[in-house]
């Protein structure tokens, strides 16, 4: 019976240890590798330096070469799989559609907004564009892990382009504001008299008489139909989302 | 040496609130048909008495008035050269319809009308100035247009069901009994006809026989139009006028609704008789353009040039600006194609603006609707026709603009139900916007061959450079940011320095050219 334990207890073990890292519980920091673009050791080194993100939630390496879609919902397929609505990020390398992408799940989103994905591959997408991809999984992870603990992000570019935007946005809207309130419009009463406003009624407008009216035609215009009822509403839906960038 | 006062001698001014001839000096008052009977009897000639012609040194204009009316600018050209050149008394109309409004009354109306306009000129604020309204009476002509046979073409539903409606469509002789009255149309080829008819209209009970003292305090311009100019465009304007009466009376009477294009009204202009409207006008000039404040001096109504004060429209850019800057900044992460796509439909709104006021420019450099400056011009009644669709605009922009409207709508509909990625949505607006800017582009460059100023190429030439940068950029979709970031950066800029020559080429298009009328030929 002990043997028959031992045995099993075994097997689990091996079973365990030779799983794909993706089957990792929650909590830790996985690497799936699946494009084969870090060694052994680079894996390990990521995850030992890390590991302190597993406090804020699931992190995973993901790299694929045969993804099937887009890269970002292939980034959502492999969340909902993998997670399903638990707090995750995941850090994409595509190889097919050469675009890293950054995914966060769930309630991770708050941390990780959409913005913020786009921010870190913003910042990281040339050393995936040099073939550094442990570089660009380092720098990525490392921006990651400052966001949770509370960091701000570099945003190097994004202050200089929301200034030129604001600028050009800002000429048009006070262009087309200026425009608008020079419209005509109907002036309000004052202490002067304000009379009709058509020239009908200021002419002498002669009197007119009608004939009985004549029947040319008669014809039966058919309505357009229209659609049915509205439908009922879902059930819960999963939260996340990321962004990316091509390299 | 003007009118004087059959009691103490003084000036004797017409006012407006009392609506007699009111003495300055002893305060007696007196209707103008009785003053002048009084002056009759006294066998003096109340016209070579009363009025005077001035001219304007600066502009050529001539106008008539007394003495007493030399306390105002020319409002032509908003100069101060009134000269006395002679005697008036010359080209008086039939009729007239006296002052209503007072000259305090006009500048209250003026300011209560540009109260939410923004960034106006501050003379155009200023108290002070808008003491300058000139009192002036316009000569119209009143034209009488006979009716004839009127065949109406009219529709109703007699029967509807959740199916199908039952229309029956109807033809009904009308009856018009007696002529159109007083269809009005300005006497001054130098009045421009576009202010002339949006001033209108003024109440015809009010119209009174023609007494020169009437005219005691203020101006009024002589009629350089022949009386023929506007016979078609009249008999046009009366029977679109019986249309929509027999449109309206039919629809409450019968529930009948006319088709106006089926329709027919036989209209033919009989003759017309001479009047003076009273209008109070006021000029404002910079740079060889001026731009009119006119108020109808009979109803209140404001019709005005509106120019924009271009340092205090860059105050509010800054404002705007610096504020949009801080709402991005909290919420928008932007990526170098949405930078792009936003540059390409900012692009887009500019050219077209441009090149609507272009247009605007073009038209009232050459007096295209002025049909009293050109009366060989048959645009105009041409025109008339469709002259509610050439106001239908949205801030600024005109109908050309729709098909740039439809393809941002068409493309923001397909990316956001998903049919579109974001780079199909950024490259099929990489390839039309450039279409329409070209399009615009020759349009707006064919308009300014006819007129001095260079600001309008100056304004769109740039941004359809930027545009075509921003274009580019999308289709080669390079990796590097950088290039991505530099070609935004160069276009945005091309693009904020090309909107000032956007805002100078809407100023020119509000204003009008300063006028020269020294070739003035009377018509009597």
């Amino acid at each position: 019976m002990k043997k028959k334990i031992l045995t099993l207890l075994t097997a689990l073990f091996i079973l365990f240890t030779l799983l794909p890292v993706s089957c990792l519980a929650a909590g830790r920091l996985s690497v799936d590798d699946g494009a084969d673009l870090l060694s052994a050791s680079e894996e390990a080194q990521l995850i030992e330096n890390y590991s302190p993100i597993t406090e804020y939630m699931d992190a995973a390496f993901v790299s694929t070469s045969h993804p099937s879609g887009s890269t970002s919902s292939f980034a959502e397929r492999y969340a909902i799989e993998h997670y399903g609505n638990n707090p995750a990020v995941i850090f994409l390398i595509d190889m097919r559609n050469r675009e890293i992408y950054i995914y966060a799940n769930g309630a991770a989103l708050k941390t990780i907004s959409r913005a913020d994905a786009r921010a870190i591959t913003d910042n990281i997408y040339k050393s995936a564009t040099a073939g550094k991809y442990y570089e660009c999984a380092d720098r990525a992870f490392s921006q990651i892990l400052a966001k949770c603990q509370g960091a701000r992000l570099a945003r190097p570019v994004k202050h200089i382009t929301n200034a030129l935007i604001a600028a050009l946005v800002g000429i048009l809207i006070n262009y087309l504001l200026t425009v608008y309130s020079r419209r005509p419009r109907a002036q309000r009463r004052t202490k002067a008299v304000v009379s009709t406003s058509v020239t009908r009624e200021m002419a002498k407008m002669p009197g007119i008489a009608f004939a009985m009216p004549i029947i040319l035609s008669s014809a039966k215009h058919y309505k357009s139909s229209g659609s049915g009822g509205s439908g009922g509403g879902g059930g819960g839906g999963h939260s996340g989302g990321g962004g990316g960038h091509g390299f | 040496m003007g009118f004087r006062c059959v009691n103490c001698g003084g000036n004797i001014l017409f006012d407006v609130k009392t609506q007699s001839m009111k003495c300055q000096h002893c305060g007696s008052m007196i209707s103008p048909e009785e003053f002048e009977v009084k002056n009759s009897s006294t066998g003096e000639d109340i016209e070579e008495m009363g009025l005077t012609l001035f001219t304007c040194s600066g502009c050529g204009a001539q106008l008539q008035g007394t003495e007493d009316s030399q306390v105002g600018f020319c409002p032509f050209c908003g100069g101060q050269n009134l000269l006395r050149a002679s005697n008036g008394g010359r080209s008086l109309p039939d009729r007239l319809i006296p002052f209503q409004v007072t000259k305090d009354d006009c500048a209250e109306l003026f300011q209560d009308y540009t109260q939410k306009v923004r960034y106006l000129p501050k003379e155009l604020r200023n108290a002070a100035h808008l003491k300058n309204f000139t009192g002036i009476y316009m000569p119209y002509y009143e034209y009488d247009v006979e009716l004839g046979a009127t065949k109406i073409v009219g529709t109703k539903v007699v029967e509807s069901t959740p199916k199908y409606d039952v229309v029956n469509t109807y033809s009904i002789d009308a009856k018009v009994e007696g002529n159109y009255c007083g269809v009005p149309y300005d006497a001054s080829k130098y009045y421009d006809d576009e202010i002339a008819a949006r001033v209108l209209p003024f109440d015809m009970k009010k119209e009174r026989p023609f007494r020169p003292a009437y005219l005691s305090g203020f101006y009024a311009d002589a009629s350089t139009v022949s009386s023929d100019t506007y016979y078609e465009d009249a008999a046009l304007t009366a029977s679109k006028d019986i249309l929509d009466e027999v449109g309206y009376r039919l629809r409450r009477q019968e529930g009948i609704s006319v088709e106006k294009e089926s329709s027919q009204v036989e209209a033919h202009t009989r003759g017309c008789h001479s009047t003076m409207f009273p209008l109070w006008f006021l000029t404002w000039r910079k740079d060889k353009r001026v731009a009119y404040a006119v108020v109808n001096g009979d109803s209140g109504k404001v019709v005005t040039d509106l120019p924009v004060d271009l340092k205090a429209f860059s105050r509010g850019c800054l404002v705007i600006g610096a504020i949009l800057f801080l709402v991005l900044e909290l919420l928008f992460q932007p990526t170098p194609l949405i930078t792009s796509m936003v540059s390409l439909v900012v692009g887009g709104l500019m050219a077209g603006s441009i090149r609507s006021s272009t247009k605007r420019i073009f038209e009232r450099q050459n007096h295209i609707n002025d049909k009293g400056w050109n009366p060989g011009n048959k645009a105009s009644i041409q025109k008339e026709s469709t002259v509610k669709k050439k106001h239908i605009s949205f801030f600024g922009l005109d109908m050309f603009n729709i098909p740039f409207f439809l393809l941002i709508g068409l493309v923001y509909a397909f990316r956001v139900s998903g049919a579109f990625g974001m780079a199909l949505t950024s490259r099929v607006l990489a390839a039309g916007v450039p279409i329409y800017l070209i399009l615009s582009t020759v349009k707006v460059l064919k308009w300014q061959k006819t007129v001095p100023q260079r600001q309008p190429s100056l304004a769109i030439i740039p941004v359809l450079a930027a545009v075509a940068i921003n274009a580019a950029i999308v289709f080669i979709s390079p990796v590097n940011d950088l290039w991505y970031y530099l070609g935004d950066a160069v276009s945005i800029l091309i693009m904020i320095i090309a909107s000032f020559f956007m805002l100078q080429v809407y100023n020119i298009g509000t204003t009008r050219p300063l006028p020269r009328l020294f070739d003035r030929e009377e018509v009597r």
